[in-house]
């Protein structure tokens, strides 16, 4: 039908998909010269000027797609030819100029950022710089709504005939192109066809699952404003090599570079599923490979990579898609995006984009040469692997890249781990073609050896029950625990746990033999603590607040020898047949008194020392045998890297130490080993470190000066005056356990005196692994390095380590590691895993504890923790940092503490704010939404903020998620229907706005997500059209797509003028629906465009 | 397929049962070269394969130096 019509009004013409897709973006962005592409051919030697300008006016002539401009057409945008819309070729000589090749570069840069009107033209700039007699530029750019990459190289080609037809005085070949006519005729044809029906079925099929495509930025999508670049070359010879890497699994040079970039995704983010972006040319028959036009067709290209493949599978896998894709390449991208439902700009369908540019040749004016330079090749939505091949066998592998994902010196790095990654996968293919492609390093020798060393250094050979007796003979008389009105002497604590040890031994207690206690909080404690490390046995303190099943469960596993306890607490325990010692019997004291006062032999190191059980996966608890070789490890490294500092800064030799944790965890050994060292510890009983009130209090009137809990029990006693200025304040505060709000860190390195300790370990690496120390003036960075005997690695799926920036998962390996899991072989051995690194650092067959917590490190070599591998949170296919929001929660200055979790609900994940109003400080759930609507994109701020009292805690005072409430559903949320009032009467129209375009029984909550609400472009094409009727304001589709919500949408009202008396129209023309076909999305937002320009039409719509 | 990072302990592919010096026993992945110091005792085989073999041959978690 089109074309019968086209027929009657010769010059307009429907558009071509490609177009359309092109003038559905740019109507996003008005104004945005992004969509300007252009070349530059470097032309070195003598040209005709004159000449040269008759062949551009003749290959203008020929290539009807340079003189387009946009009409409204009928219903549908279309397209017109109109002759003389091209400007004559612009002419600079450059030649007196003090820098003639800057001058142009940037006269070239300052024309391709100028913003084309596609209704106006023209969409093209032609020039020719002579920067010396001998040397020109010529410069084209068009507009991406009338070329591809391919068009500009037969425009170039043309070009470069004609002049060397004229040159040589001979007539030009005929016009090479075909019109613009038969390719929209062409398509006309395809889409209506069975082949397109094909190919339809076949895009539906491959992706029906909806792949979430991998990014190499962890930044959210966005739309492509402008594009950095990053060049880069393969060496002279490189195409050879290439190719012939390739030839083994019977694939291109081309293909080969696709399987090294999905590839090298895989390895960065881990991904196995891999959707690349492969620019298809999308022509069909002479008449397309012979017409510059707009046509080309970007495709998602999906790639299964997995450390196991060898290269040889990967290479093939490449060449099978690629050549199914290439069968179905005239399926529009716009389609396939429409039939999955991404009908968002930043919903993204695929993730880097590999482009190869095969047909891009240099040329000859003549004798001359011209050597083409792309400047600028359109928008990027992600990333794009640019390739070039140079005749003399170079590569030029650029990257461009969305500057709202990517900086500059993160694509360098991407630009130097892809090429290496194609180095290691060509050297492989060379090699051995069956070769996994796991085994591909990203990092060099001397890297991997850097990224590995940690710290590994001498075995201790004291164990700690003979560190302790040293200790105590150095200082005999000096208090070492003091628990209540109870104290021990150094002397008075060895003699009673060598009596101990001496009891327990002669009760069978040897080697290995482990020994439960079951005692309250009291000195005794540390006596039978210690008793039970010199008698050999294996320490196991129960935490006698566990459930009945937990103590059975883990005094089966254990099966002890003994359980030394007190009437009481024995009496709690749940029915067992251990032999038990009573501490408080009159019997066991005078047996014990009747015991020597000397310590018994000292215990092997690598014999275990104590067992801690902690929560497994599967609900069973787990015992984690820690050996004395490695409990030693822990002093030593303590003495080093923390007691001597501490001793020094304060000036004080023997330092108070608060212990202020459950036996039963491990973290209760460091204050423990402060002790060995010599210091007094204060143990504080179970109602004593439990109420911030007490232990506040208690540090200051006990001058306390090392204080040791979870970080979010530390906010509690700051918020408790813990750090107040008039009063005593710790001189360290250790925070481990869970991850350290910013805020905290700031305050506690920003306090005068206290020097924060950030030590981070699992039980598995017996207490700690790796440390971090406030950095110098207390400006809240924080500097990190494993503890003594630890290396800390971040390795990728393939155990490989991660270069510097990118996440990884850690591992630790080291004398700090545990011996395993007791009982638990098969545990043991898929969680202390061999060691690739061992060998490097002097330690061949050692081990490595795989922590499961996610990491990169920093190019100072400071590790960040970035969460758990086991529960990434993806919240509308964005993956989100909850510390992230958490710490921008926390910053409001009404917030004391903060928490955000994800929460599964009927209709999915949702993310959850609570806060803890500040002291004196009101906090609105509201204000508090809106200040993280400012600060973090959308995806990231919670659907509601919850306040309580305080944030409900687990025993060990870590976060209690499962305890934090659901918000209430009368309070306003986003995503759902509210109830809320509005606050303003802008506010109020919209949200009924929102509900007619969306047909919503009742208005949305004022921070309703449009798109959350189940909206898409073209609903929010209708909602722009309604507001700028209803305001008469001037306001486009772009800022709906920014401001999606009642209330974000009312903000930019109030901001904006009212069209009255501005040179913007009041009334704006909209789609009338009763003509509109069922045209795609994008057709229709041609008249958003359309709005924008400065000749609209005047319609006023029936609805 | 997920997308989620898939830890290469936790894989579907093959396995190998790796044996040190000290007795100790590791999962290892198929596809990762056996570490210095380390051979391969069992496999290559399923995960559950090698980790039922470790069950049933690891019977004493206590280095061979220590015993």
């Amino acid at each position: 039908m089109r074309h019968h019509q086209a027929e009657t009004t010769p010059a307009e013409l429907p558009l071509l998909a490609a177009q359309s897709g092109i003038l559905y973006a740019q109507a996003l962005a008005p104004g945005n010269p992004v969509y300007n592409t252009g070349d530059c051919v470097e032309i070195d030697g003598p040209l005709d000027e004159e000449l040269f300008e008759r062949a551009l006016r003749q290959t203008v002539q020929e290539a009807e797609t340079l003189a387009l401009v946009a009409t409204p057409g009928d219903g549908d945008p279309a397209q017109c030819v109109e002759p003389g819309a091209v400007p004559a070729l612009r002419r600079l000589d450059l030649r007196t100029a003090e820098r003639p090749d800057e001058e142009a570069e940037a006269w070239m840069r300052a024309d391709l950022g100028r913003p084309v009107d596609l209704t106006e033209g023209p969409l093209v700039t032609h020039a020719l710089i002579r920067l010396a007699d001998d040397r020109h530029w010529w410069y084209q750019r068009v507009h991406h709504f009338a070329v591809d990459a391919y068009a500009l190289t037969l425009i170039g080609r043309r070009l470069a005939e004609t002049y060397t037809a004229l040159a040589a005085g001979t007539t030009p070949p005929e016009n090479p192109f075909g019109t613009l006519r038969e390719l929209v005729e062409d398509e006309a044809e395809y889409t209506a066809g069975e082949r397109h029906a094909a190919d339809r079925d076949f895009w539906r099929e491959r992706f029906a699952d909806r792949p979430e495509p991998v990014s190499l930025s962890d930044r959210p999508a966005a739309a492509a404003g402008a594009v950095l670049r990053h060049g880069g070359e393969l060496p002279a010879g490189s195409l050879t090599r290439l190719e012939s890497a390739a030839r083994a699994a019977k694939a291109t040079w081309a293909e080969l570079l696709i399987a090294a970039t999905a590839g090298y995704v895989h390895r960065m983010t881990g991904a196995r599923d891999v959707v690349l972006g492969l620019p298809l040319m999308n022509r069909r028959g002479p008449a397309a490979l012979r017409t510059p036009a707009m046509m080309v067709n970007v495709m998602p290209l999906r790639i299964t990579v997995q450390p196991q493949d060898t290269g040889a599978e990967l290479l093939r896998r490449v060449v099978l898609e690629v050549r199914a894709v290439r069968r179905h390449q005239r399926y529009r991208q716009e389609d396939l995006r429409r039939d999955l439902g991404l009908t968002v700009a930043e919903q993204p369908l695929f993730g880097p984009m590999v482009n190869i540019k095969a047909f891009e040749g240099d040329l000859a004016f003549g004798d001359v040469p011209g050597v083409v330079r792309n400047l600028s090749a359109g928008p990027v939505d992600d990333l794009a692997v640019a390739v070039v091949p140079a005749p003399d066998g170079s590569v030029s592998l650029g990257l461009d890249a969305n500057p709202a994902r990517y900086d500059a010196d993160g694509l360098a790095t991407h630009e130097s781990g892809l090429r290496r990654y194609l180095d290691g996968l060509t050297e492989l293919l060379l090699d051995d073609a069956q070769r996994p492609v796991g085994t591909i390093d990203l990092l060099d020798a001397r890297e991997i050896h850097r990224a590995t060393a940690g710290r590994t250094e001498p075995a201790v050979e004291r164990t700690l029950p003979e560190l302790f007796t040293a200790q105590a003979a150095r200082t005999p008389d000096a208090v070492a625990v003091r628990s209540g009105a109870v104290s021990l002497t150094f002397a008075e604590l060895e003699c009673a746990a060598n009596r101990l040890a001496h009891e327990l031994r002669a009760r069978g207690v040897t080697a290995g033999t482990a020994v439960a206690l079951a005692l309250p909080r009291s000195a005794d404690t540390v006596v039978a603590l210690l008793a039970v490390l010199k008698a050999g046995g294996v320490c196991q303190p129960l935490d006698l607040g566990h459930p009945a099943q937990r103590l059975t469960d883990v005094l089966d596993d254990t099966r002890p020898g003994c359980v030394v306890g007190t009437a009481d607490a024995v009496r709690g325990l749940p029915e067992h047949d251990v032999p038990v010692l009573l501490l408080d019997d009159p019997d066991t004291r005078a047996r014990l008194d009747a015991r020597p006062r000397t310590a018994p032999a000292a215990p092997a190191p690598r014999q275990p020392a104590y067992v801690i059980h902690t929560s497994g996966s599967t609900g069973r608890p787990k015992g984690v045998l820690v050996t004395h070789a490695s409990l030693a490890n822990l002093h030593a490294g303590h003495g080093a890297d923390h007691i001597a500092p501490a001793v020094e800064r304060t000036g004080r030799e023997r330092l108070r130490i608060a212990h202020s944790a459950s036996f039963a965890f491990d973290a209760s050994w460091d204050p423990l080993i402060w002790m060995v060292h010599g210091h007094e510890l204060h143990l504080l009983d179970d109602a004593a470190y439990r109420d911030p009130a007490v232990l506040t209090a208690y540090v200051a009137d006990h001058r306390v000066d090392y204080l040791d809990a979870t970080p979010s029990y530390v906010e509690t006693l700051v918020a408790e005056g813990l750090l107040d200025e008039d009063r005593h304040r710790p001189a360290l505060v250790v925070v481990g356990g869970e991850t350290v709000p910013e805020p905290l860190w700031r305050r506690l390195a920003g306090t005068a005196g206290l020097n924060p300790i950030n030590l981070y370990g699992p039980t598995e690496t017996t207490v700690d692994a790796y440390y971090w120390l406030a950095g110098p003036d207390g400006d809240g960075t924080a500097t990190g390095r494993p503890v003594r005997g630890s290396r800390a690695y971040v390795l990728d799926t393939s155990l490989r380590p991660a270069p510097v920036g990118v996440t990884g998962e850690l591992y630790i390996a080291g004398a700090c590691l545990a011996a395993g899991y007791l009982n638990r072989p098969d545990l043991t051995a898929e969680r202390f895993t061999a060691d690739p690194f061992g060998a490097l650092h002097g330690e061949p067959g050692a081990r490595m504890y795989r922590t499961g917590d996610l990491v990169r490190r920093r190019a100072d070599g400071t590790l960040e923790f970035l969460g758990r591998a086991d529960d990434q949170v993806k919240i509308r296919g964005f993956r989100i940092e909850l510390g992230e929001i958490q710490a921008v929660l926390a910053g409001h200055p009404a917030v004391a503490q903060a928490a955000v979790i994800a929460r599964d609900t009927a209709t999915g994940k949702r993310l959850l704010g609570y806060a803890v109003p500040a002291e004196g400080a009101t906090a609105d759930p509201e204000a508090l939404r809106a200040h993280l609507a400012e600060k973090l994109p959308g995806h990231m701020v919670p659907t509601a903020i919850t306040l309580l009292d305080a944030l409900p805690r687990t025993a060990n005072d870590k976060l209690d998620v499962r305890a934090l409430p659901d918000p209430d559903p009368a309070a306003p949320t986003a995503g759902a229907t509210g109830h809320s009032g509005p606050r303003t009467p802008h506010e109020e129209i919209l949200r009924g706005l929102f509900a007619a375009t969306l047909g919503l029984d009742e208005a949305p909550a004022p921070h309703a997500d449009l798109f959350d609400l189940g909206g898409h472009s073209l609903t929010a094409g209708r909602l722009a059209a309604r507001i700028r009727e209803t305001f008469g304001t001037p306001l486009g589709l772009a800022d709906v797509f920014r401001n999606p919500t009642p209330a974000a949408l009312a903000a930019l009202l109030r901001e904006a003028p009212a069209a009255d008396g501005e040179d913007r129209p009041a009334l704006v023309p909209v789609p009338r629906t009763d003509r509109m076909p069922l045209s795609p999305a994008q057709k229709r937002l041609w008249f958003m465009h359309r709005l924008e320009g400065p000749s609209p039409t005047y319609n006023i719509p029936s609805s | 397929m997920s997308d989620a990072p898939a830890n290469p302990f936790d894989g579907d592919g093959d396995f190998l049962v790796l044996v040190n010096a000290e007795g100790q026993h590791s999962l290892w992945p198929g596809f990762a070269a056996v570490p210095e110091g380390w051979t391969a005792a069992h496999g290559p085989c399923a995960r559950q394969t090698a980790l039922d073999w470790i069950t049933e041959h690891w019977t004493d978690l206590t280095p061979a130096s220590a015993q």
